[in-house]
């Protein structure tokens, strides 16, 4: 995912945006026995050349997420800092 | 892609066979006492596009496997028979597979596929079989290497209903998937057409190496009933499969049932399967129901293939011990209309040409990912067989 890493203000979303040729599933959280931010599962799975945003962040922190189709692959997880 | 296409050309030029026509009824061994050695290929070469919602896909492609085997009679009850079954697609597909919508099954790169169909391996089956007759009855056992575990159907390459369809079908992973098992021993009774099969196998698909051979623990078990009678086959089966996706840390169980249907000859025929499949797993049981048919009349052959799948897309990912949950399931309709027609028929084997549209019946939980995706082919397809026919059509 590029950027692993992002910072964002208090009340904004982010978009992820698939462009891969194969489908990507972003849920909060470092792993699935993590769940976390739960904002991040909004944009959830998303076909190559899909795109859909994050829920609205209200609280300063740092937001972890991976994708559940590719768990364990470092490419395919991040963070969203939120300040 | 271009290599693709030169290697799926040499391989349909170089299989030099007689003509072949694979409408065989499962387990009817030839009989000779010398040994007899037969070749069967079947090659698909053309060009797949698939409308999506947001990003269409094609692909120049080829689908293609050969089938080999000798085989020898021993007296009047015995008989011994090698095959081995190999195929280029590693070389003829992308890695990642042939782009198929809501298809589902194996890895890359460390995660499940969704929307493609694997290649398959290289080495595709390599083992042998030995069969006696004692009166009436019969025993089969069967040792693979890599090999078909008796479950399911006879696998969609070998089916007379699915002959002339170069697109695997969305329920392959609920009832044939199978056919490529890295280790595969199996012991086989029949009497009067009824017949019942038991194996034990290694459970786990094969891994992303299509080039190598697997080699892995016989861990999983399965029982199969078939009954067959002139064009009729009738079987029931069921699997205990362990660890049966890589990287899931969780069992299933498989069950399939199926009826086909099988008539003609080179000019005129018509085969046709019905099938229900399904996986049993942590997260929820999976269904999927099959129909598929092929009518031939002289140089043209019609076929269809009707699905319902039950597909875990939306939760597709994998799971470590203890966090499993109930995957939400998408029931996902395809519908085939397909056409081919003999172009030529030299005397190593018979050239065709043809096409198929698919559409889809997209469940309201994938609409806003997959809209109304349809997709088509269209194809130069080559089949050719060079001695014995064979029996290899589990």
């Amino acid at each position: 995912m590029t950027p692993l890493e992002i910072t964002i203000a208090v009340g904004q979303r982010v978009t992820f945006v698939n462009n891969d040729v194969r489908a990507h599933d972003v849920v909060g959280g470092v792993d699935p026995a993590h769940p976390d931010c739960p904002e991040i599962i909004q944009a959830g799975f998303l076909t190559p050349g899909q795109q859909r945003e994050t829920g609205i962040f209200t609280t300063a922190r740092a937001c972890d997420y991976h994708d559940h189709t590719a768990l364990g692959v470092p490419a395919f997880s991040g963070r969203i800092i939120i300040r | 892609m271009i290599m693709r296409v030169v290697v799926a050309a040499v391989l349909a030029f170089t299989c030099c066979a007689a003509r072949a026509f694979a409408q065989d009824p499962p387990h009817q061994h030839p009989t000779s006492d010398t040994w007899q050695w037969g070749v069967e290929g079947n090659v698909f070469a053309g060009y797949n596009y698939q409308y999506r919602k947001f990003t269409d896909f094609d692909e120049v492609e080829s689908q293609n496997w050969l089938m080999t085997s000798l085989s020898k009679t021993f007296g009047t009850s015995s008989n011994l028979e090698f095959v081995g079954m190999f195929s280029l697609e590693p070389f003829t597909l992308r890695d990642i597979g042939s782009p198929q919508v809501f298809q589902t099954g194996e890895t890359f790169d460390g995660a499940p596929l969704i929307d493609y169909q694997h290649p398959h391996d290289l080495i595709m089956n390599l083992g042998g079989e030995f069969s006696r007759a004692f009166g009436a009855n019969g025993v089969t056992i069967a040792a693979y290497a890599v090999g078909p575990a008796p479950i399911g159907p006879p696998v969609f390459m070998h089916r007379p209903s699915a002959i002339e369809n170069p697109q695997a079908p969305l329920s392959h992973h609920y009832l044939d998937a199978t056919h490529i098992t890295p280790g595969v021993i199996s012991v086989g009774v029949e009497r009067s057409g009824f017949s019942l099969e038991a194996g034990a196998f290694h459970g786990q698909e094969p891994d992303e190496d299509r080039l190598d051979l697997d080699t892995a623990a016989l861990d999983s078990y399965s029982v199969r009933a078939s009954w067959a009678d002139g064009p009729w086959h009738l079987q029931v089966s069921g699997a205990d499969l362990e660890t049966p996706e890589r990287k899931s840390p969780y069992d299933a169980t498989r069950i399939t049932a199926s009826a086909s249907y099988t008539r003609g000859d080179e000019n005129r025929s018509i085969a046709w399967l019905a099938a229900f499949g399904q996986n049993r797993e942590v997260f929820g049981n999976l269904e999927a129901y099959l129909f598929e048919g092929t009518k031939r009349i002289r140089r043209h052959a019609f076929y269809t293939r009707i699905e319902s799948v039950a597909k875990d897309i939306l939760d597709a990912g994998f799971h470590p011990i203890g966090v499993a949950h109930t995957h939400r399931q998408s029931q996902i309709g395809a519908l085939t209309l397909g056409y081919s027609r003999d172009v030529a028929a030299p005397s190593f084997g018979r050239f065709a040409i043809g096409g198929d549209v698919t559409g889809y019946l997209v469940p309201e939980n994938l609409e806003e990912s997959y809209g109304l995706p349809w997709s088509f082919h269209v194809f130069l397809r080559y089949q050719g067989r060079v001695g014995a026919r064979l029996s290899h059509v589990h």
